[in-house]
C-alpha cells in the first residue's frame, strides 16, 4: 500500500500501453490465451514490460488479463503458474526502477447471474485465487480492468479488500451512450466502489480518447477518487484490425484530462510504447486540477441513481408482518410471489423498495441473499436492508448490486458497534432511529440527542455524514395523540439544524382508525412539509402517492408541474375507458351477472385477470373455495385445453387464460389463509430447467398452468444442479418431478438429473420436455413420460395425483 | 449500428408462438405490434466482424486458431479464398425486460421473447445484405450464412469463434459454461467470400440441427429460415 500511495502524491501516474496488441504483433494468433506465453516466452514478455518502463510507465499490468481459472479451462496451466511467471516477468523488467507492478484482472469471461449463470459467490472465488497468487508473487496493487459488470467487480473487489491488502484500482468499459454492456452507468460505477473504498477508478478500452473524454467529465464530477483513463488508440478497421490515431493525435487527446485535472493515464487496444512516450509528454504540459465534488446523499444500483435531492419514497410492500400471504410466500420459499411485489412497487412509482424477511423458523440471511437477488433480477431500484440481525443485513448488502441503506441502527452502542462496521465495510448509507434501550423518548429534543449520537458514531466510523438518515419515529396517533407533532418537531430539526436527510414509517400513524388513508395522507404531507425526504409507504396506495406527486409540485421539485400532469392525465383517460370497456365486454359475453359458471369461464377463455379475480371473489360469498376451484375453474381451463389441442387458440391465448385464472386462484389462497384452514393443493410437483440451461419460458408456461389446475408447484428455477433436485425432492417428499431443457448441450444435465433421482431411491415420476427432446429420447434417459406441452404435463399430473 | 434493426417480421414471430395456419385474433396482432416497438427500443444491435483468409486444404481461418469442422460448411467454404466470420447480438436489456415480464406478464414475456427472437434474424439479414452490398462493389460474391449448429458442424464450435471475434470485449457476449451465448437473442455464423457467383444453397430442412424434432416439419411446412 505504502508504495502506491507514495506514488499517488506525484503530479502525474504513467501507466503502460496494451500487451495483446504488442502479442498480436510479435505473432499471437487471435483466439490463443496470450496468458501462456508467461509460462512459455517470459523473456518476450519481460520484453514488452521493459519498452513500456523505458516509455515512462510508472505501473505496468502483468500479462494476466484471462489468467483466471474459467478462461484458463483446457490450457494445461494453473492460474497459480501463469500468475507466479507473469508477476516475475514484471517485476524483473521493473528491476531498478521505481516502476511498479500491477496484478491485472480482466472480465472472467462468463456473465453473471441473473443474465448468466454464474453465481456471485463463485465469481469471488475465481478472483480470490487470482488475487492470493498475485499478492504472494509479489505485485504492488491489483487492477480489474475491461469491466462490463459492476457485480463482477463487487465480487473481485471484496475479494481483493477480504485476502490481501493490495491497492485497488478499477477501471470499466463503457459504449458511446455512457453504459456498459451490462448497463451501468459511470455515476454507479463512481459511487458504488467508493462506498466499497477502491483507490482509485476509471475508464479504459472500447473507445479512443476522444469518445471516452465527456465520459471521463462525468466520472471526474461524480466522485473524490483518483480518476483512471487508458482508453484505445481510436477505432478499429474491422477489416485490417488497426486503429486509426497516431501516437501524436493520442498525446494530443490526453492532454484534455490532463486539463481536467485526471492524472493517472496509460493506453488500451492499439497503443504501443510510443504513444504512451507521447501521453506522457502531452499531460505534463497541460497540469490542472480537479473540481471538488459536492456532497450528495445517493443510493444507486448499475442502471440507475437516486440522489435525495427531494422526496423519495420507500416502498415498503416487501415485508411479512401482519401479512399471512407474504409468510406463506417466505415458507414456501415462492419468490415469484415476492418478485411481482417489486415489479408492482416499482410500476406504482417507489424510488427505494424496503426488504424486510424476518420471520420465525426462517433463516433470516439466507432468506435475504435469496430475495434479495429475486429482487434485483426483475427491477432496477436501490434497496433498504431491513433488519436489526447483523448478519442479515451483511448478507443483504453483499450479494446486493449497488449502494444500499441499512434499515436501521439506534442510540443503543452495542447496537451501532456491531452494525455501523458492516455499513462502513459496503458502503451503504444507514438509518438511525431516535431511540434507544430506554424506548422511544417522548420530546422532540430527546430524539435530538440520540440522532446526534448516531452521527457521532457514524462519522467515527468512517461513514460519511450524507450517508446517515435520521428516523424520527412515527407512533400512532389514535394511542399517543400528542406524539405527531413532536415527531414532526424532531423532523424539522434534524433536517434543517443537523442537514440530514430524514426516514419515516408514515402508516403507523392512523393504526387503529377508520378511514386510515385521510390520516395518513394528512400527516405524510405535514411531515414532507417539516422536512421529511424519505417517507416509507405504500405505493400501490393511489392517495399516499397522489400527496407525493402534488408535494413536488408544491416543493418546486416538479418542474412545470409536469410529472403531476403526467400522472393525473392518464387517469383520466384509464376512467373513461374503464366506463366504456365494461358494457362492451358484458355485450358480447352475453354473461348473466347470477351465472358464475358462465361468468368465471368468459373471464378465463377471454384472459380477463381483473374480471377473473372480482367474479370469484363474489363467488366466494355463496361457494366454498375448492367447489370452485373444481366446478368452475378447472372446468373451464379444461375447454381452454381442448381448443388448444384442437388449434383453434395458440399459445398466447393458452397463457393468457392461465393467467386469468391464476388472479382467481391468488383469490383463492387468501381466502383459505385468512380462514386459517390448509391449503388447495392436490399434490406437490418440482419444475427445475436443468444445470447449464437458462431457458424457462416454457418451464414457466408449464408451471402456470399446473397451478391452475390445483397442484402445488415448487419452482427450483433454472441452471438448476441435479442435487438441489435429488434434495428438494426428498426433503418435501414431492412425488413428480418436471424437468426442462432446450439445447442440444444441456440434454446431458437432464440425463444426469434423472440417474442422481433414481440413485437416491427416492420413489417419484418424472416428466420431461423442451424444444429437443423427443419421445424416444425420453424414454432413453430414463424419464417416465414426455410432454410435448403443458396440457400434456396436467394430463400426466392427473394421473399420477388422481 | 442501430440501423441493423429496423423492423421485426410478424409472420415470423407467429411462427414461433407456434400459429401453423388459419386465422389470427387482431389483438394479438397489435400485441405483436406493441412489444415489436418495445424490443426495438430496447435493443442495443451489435455485430462484429472480422475478414480472414482461409487455407484451401485445412479450411483454417489464417492468423487464428480456428478451423470449421463438418463437411456441410466445408462445401459452402471449398470455393471461397476468404471468409467472414460474425457474430451479432441485441443486448442484455431486452433479456432483463423478458425477465421481468415472465414474472407479472407471461402472455407479454412469450411474445416479446419471440419478437426478439426475429429481431437478430433481422439484424444478421441487414448486416448480411450489407456485406454483400460491399463484396459485390469489389467484384466478388458471398455465400449464405452458416452457425455452429447447422447441418453437421458442431454446435460446440461457438466457442470458438467467440474467442476469435473476442465477442465478450467487442460486443458483451459471453459463453455460460454449457456453451449458451449470454444475452441470448445473439448468433455467430461464417460467410464465404468468393470470385465466382456461389449457387446458394439449395433451403432444405435437412441442413437443419431441428431435424428431427421440429415442429413445423411435422406439419409439412418450414420454418422459412433454412
Amino acid at each position: 500500500m505504502g508504495k502506491f500511495k507514495d506514488l499517488l502524491e506525484k503530479d502525474f501516474i504513467f501507466l503502460d500501453g496494451a500487451m495483446g496488441t504488442m502479442l498480436q504483433a510479435a505473432g499471437l494468433k487471435l483466439g490463443e490465451r496470450p496468458e501462456a506465453l508467461c509460462v512459455t516466452e517470459p523473456e518476450t514478455i519481460k520484453n514488452i514490460h521493459r519498452q513500456y518502463i523505458n516509455a515512462g510507465s510508472d505501473i505496468v499490468y502483468t500479462n494476466t488479463f484471462g489468467a483466471n481459472s474459467h478462461k484458463l479451462e483446457g490450457t494445461g496451466y494453473t492460474v497459480d503458474e501463469i500468475i507466479t511467471a507473469a508477476v516475475k516477468a514484471a517485476k524483473s523488467a521493473c528491476e531498478g526502477t521505481d516502476t511498479l507492478t500491477a496484478l491485472d484482472i480482466g472480465p472472467i469471461g462468463e456473465l453473471l447471474e441473473p443474465s448468466g449463470t454464474l453465481k456471485f459467490e463463485e465469481a469471488y472465488d475465481i478472483f480470490k485465487e487470482m488475487l492470493v497468487c498475485g499478492e504472494k508473487a509479489g505485485a504492488d496493487i491489483v487492477v480489474f480492468e475491461t469491466m462490463t459488470d459492476l457485480y463482477e467487480v463487487k465480487a473481485g473487489v471484496l475479494a481483493a479488500k477480504e485476502n490481501t491488502s493490495l491497492p485497488i484500482m478499477v477501471t470499466m468499459t463503457f459504449e458511446e451512450n455512457g453504459r456498459t454492456f451490462t448497463g451501468c452507468t459511470v455515476e454507479s460505477m463512481a459511487c458504488v466502489l467508493e462506498g466499497l473504498g477502491v483507490d482509485a477508478v476509471g475508464i479504459n478500452c472500447s473507445l479512443g480518447p476522444k469518445e471516452i473524454f465527456p465520459l471521463a467529465q462525468r466520472l471526474a464530477c461524480s466522485s473524490n477518487l483518483p480518476v483512471v483513463i487508458k482508453a484505445n488508440a481510436g477505432l478499429p478497421d474491422p477489416l485490417t484490425n488497426k486503429y486509426d490515431i497516431t501516437p501524436e493525435m493520442f498525446g494530443n487527446y490526453m492532454s484534455m484530462y490532463s486539463k481536467i485535472g485526471i492524472n493517472i493515464a496509460g493506453g488500451c487496444c492499439g497503443t504501443t510504447p510510443e504513444y504512451i512516450r507521447e501521453m506522457a509528454r502531452a499531460m505534463k504540459i497541460s497540469k490542472g486540477e480537479r473540481e471538488r465534488v459536492e456532497s450528495i446523499s445517493k443510493l444507486c444500483t448499475p442502471q440507475k441513481m437516486v440522489k435525495i435531492t427531494g422526496v423519495r419514497t420507500i416502498g415498503e410492500r416487501i415485508n411479512p408482518t401482519g401479512k399471512k400471504r407474504f409468510q406463506q410466500a417466505l415458507r414456501e420459499n415462492d419468490m415469484n410471489y415476492i418478485a411481482e411485489r417489486a415489479i408492482e412497487q416499482a410500476d406504482a412509482g417507489a424510488d427505494i423498495l424496503d426488504v424486510n424477511v424476518g420471520l420465525p423458523g426462517i433463516d433470516e440471511s439466507e432468506m435475504m441473499v435469496r430475495v434479495v437477488k429475486t429482487i434485483q433480477s426483475v427491477v432496477d431500484l436501490p434497496l433498504q436492508i431491513d433488519s436489526s440481525d447483523p448478519k442479515a443485513i451483511e448478507a443483504g448488502l453483499r450479494v446486493f448490486n449497488g449502494k444500499a441503506i441499512v434499515n436501521s441502527v439506534n442510540g443503543e452502542q452495542e447496537v451501532m458497534d456491531k452494525i455501523l462496521p458492516v455499513v462502513k465495510k459496503y458502503g451503504a448509507s444507514v438509518v438511525g432511529l431516535a431511540m434507544d434501550s430506554r424506548g422511544i423518548p417522548k420530546s422532540a429534543e430527546e430524539r435530538v440527542e440520540i440522532a446526534e449520537k448516531i452521527l457521532k458514531n457514524a462519522i467515527a466510523h468512517g461513514i460519511k455524514k450524507e450517508d446517515v438518515f435520521i428516523d424520527c419515529l412515527t407512533l400512532t396517533v389514535s394511542a399517543q395523540q400528542e406524539q405527531a407533532k413532536e415527531t414532526l418537531k424532531a423532523v424539522r430539526y434534524v433536517k434543517e439544524t443537523m442537514g440530514l436527510h430524514t426516514v419515516l414509517g408514515v402508516s403507523n400513524i392512523s393504526f387503529g382508525l377508520p378511514a386510515r388513508e385521510f390520516i395518513t395522507c394528512s400527516f405524510l404531507v405535514q411531515a414532507m412539509a417539516n422536512g421529511l425526504d424519505l417517507p416509507i409507504i405504500n405505493p400501490n396506495q393511489q392517495a399516499v402517492m397522489d400527496a407525493v406527486y402534488s408535494f413536488k409540485v408544491l416543493s418546486g421539485e416538479d418542474k412545470d408541474s409536469e410529472k403531476f400532469i403526467g400522472r393525473f392525465a392518464g387517469r383520466a383517460m384509464q376512467s373513461q375507458n374503464q366506463n366504456t370497456n365494461v358494457p362492451v365486454n358484458k355485450g358480447i359475453s352475453g354473461a348473466d351477472e347470477r351465472n358464475g359458471l358462465f361468468d368465471i369461464e368468459y373471464a378465463i377463455a377471454k384472459g380477463l385477470k381483473e374480471e377473473a379475480a372480482r367474479i370469484t371473489a363474489e363467488l366466494l360469498k355463496t361457494k366454498d373455495e375448492m367447489e370452485i376451484i373444481n366446478s368452475l375453474l378447472i372446468p373451464a381451463l379444461d375447454k381452454v385445453g381442448e381448443r388448444y389441442e384442437r388449434q383453434e387458440i395458440f399459445l398466447p391465448q393458452l397463457i393468457n387464460s392461465a393467467s386469468a385464472s391464476c388472479e382467481a386462484f391468488e383469490v383463492l389462497k387468501k381466502s383459505i389463509l385468512n380462514k386459517g384452514a390448509g391449503s388447495v393443493s392436490k399434490g406437490k410437483i418440482i419444475l427445475a430447467t436443468v444445470k447449464g440451461d437458462i431457458h424457462d419460458i416454457g418451464k414457466n408456461i408449464v408451471k402456470v398452468i399446473l397451478e391452475n389446475y390445483g397442484y402445488q408447484v415448487i419452482d427450483l428455477g433454472r441452471d438448476v444442479p441435479a442435487e438441489l433436485v435429488v434434495e428438494t425432492a426428498v426433503k418435501e417428499d414431492v412425488r413428480l418431478v418436471g424437468l426442462s431443457a432446450l439445447m442440444t448441450t444441456t440434454l446431458k444435465s437432464m440425463s444426469e438429473t434423472i440417474e442422481a433421482l433414481r440413485k437416491s431411491g427416492h420413489e417419484c415420476k418424472i416428466i420431461v420436455g423442451g424444444a429437443v427432446l423427443t419421445p424416444d429420447y425420453a424414454k432413453q434417459i430414463g424419464a417416465d413420460f414426455y410432454a410435448k406441452d403443458a396440457k400434456q404435463t396436467v394430463d400426466f399430473a392427473k394421473e399420477i395425483f388422481g | 449500428m442501430s440501423d441493423y434493426l429496423k423492423e421485426i417480421n410478424k409472420n415470423e414471430v407467429l411462427k414461433y408462438l407456434g400459429y401453423k395456419c388459419g386465422k389470427v385474433e387482431p389483438e394479438l396482432l397489435d400485441d405483436i405490434e406493441k412489444c415489436s416497438d418495445e424490443v426495438i427500443r430496447y435493443s442495443v444491435p451489435k455485430v462484429i466482424y472480422r475478414v480472414f483468409d482461409i487455407d484451401d486444404k485445412s479450411f483454417a481461418f489464417k492468423g487464428t486458431n480456428f478451423i470449421p469442422y463438418g463437411k456441410d460448411i466445408r462445401e459452402i467454404l471449398s470455393q471461397c479464398q476468404k471468409a467472414v466470420a460474425f457474430a451479432a447480438t441485441i443486448g442484455t436489456e431486452i433479456e432483463n425486460i423478458i425477465r421481468r415480464y415472465e414474472v407479472n406478464n407471461l402472455y407479454r414475456a412469450l411474445i416479446i421473447d419471440s419478437c426478439a427472437s426475429s429481431a437478430v434474424e433481422n439484424v444478421c439479414d441487414n448486416f448480411q445484405n450489407e456485406l454483400e452490398e460491399k463484396i459485390n462493389h469489389m467484384g466478388l460474391f458471398i455465400t449464405d450464412r452458416f452457425s455452429p449448429g447447422y447441418g453437421d458442424m458442431p454446435f460446440e464450435q461457438q466457442k470458438d469463434m467467440c474467442s476469435v471475434l473476442n465477442t465478450s470485449k467487442t460486443i458483451g457476449v459471453c459463453l455460460s459454461r454449457s456453451g449458451i451465448m449470454i444475452p441470448r437473442k445473439s448468433v455467430t455464423a461464417i460467410i464465404g467470400i468468393s470470385k465466382e457467383p456461389h449457387k446458394k444453397r439449395g433451403k432444405g430442412c435437412e441442413y437443419c440441427s431441428m431435424f428431427e424434432n421440429c415442429e413445423f416439419r411435422k406439419d409439412g411446412i418450414t420454418c422459412g429460415k433454412i
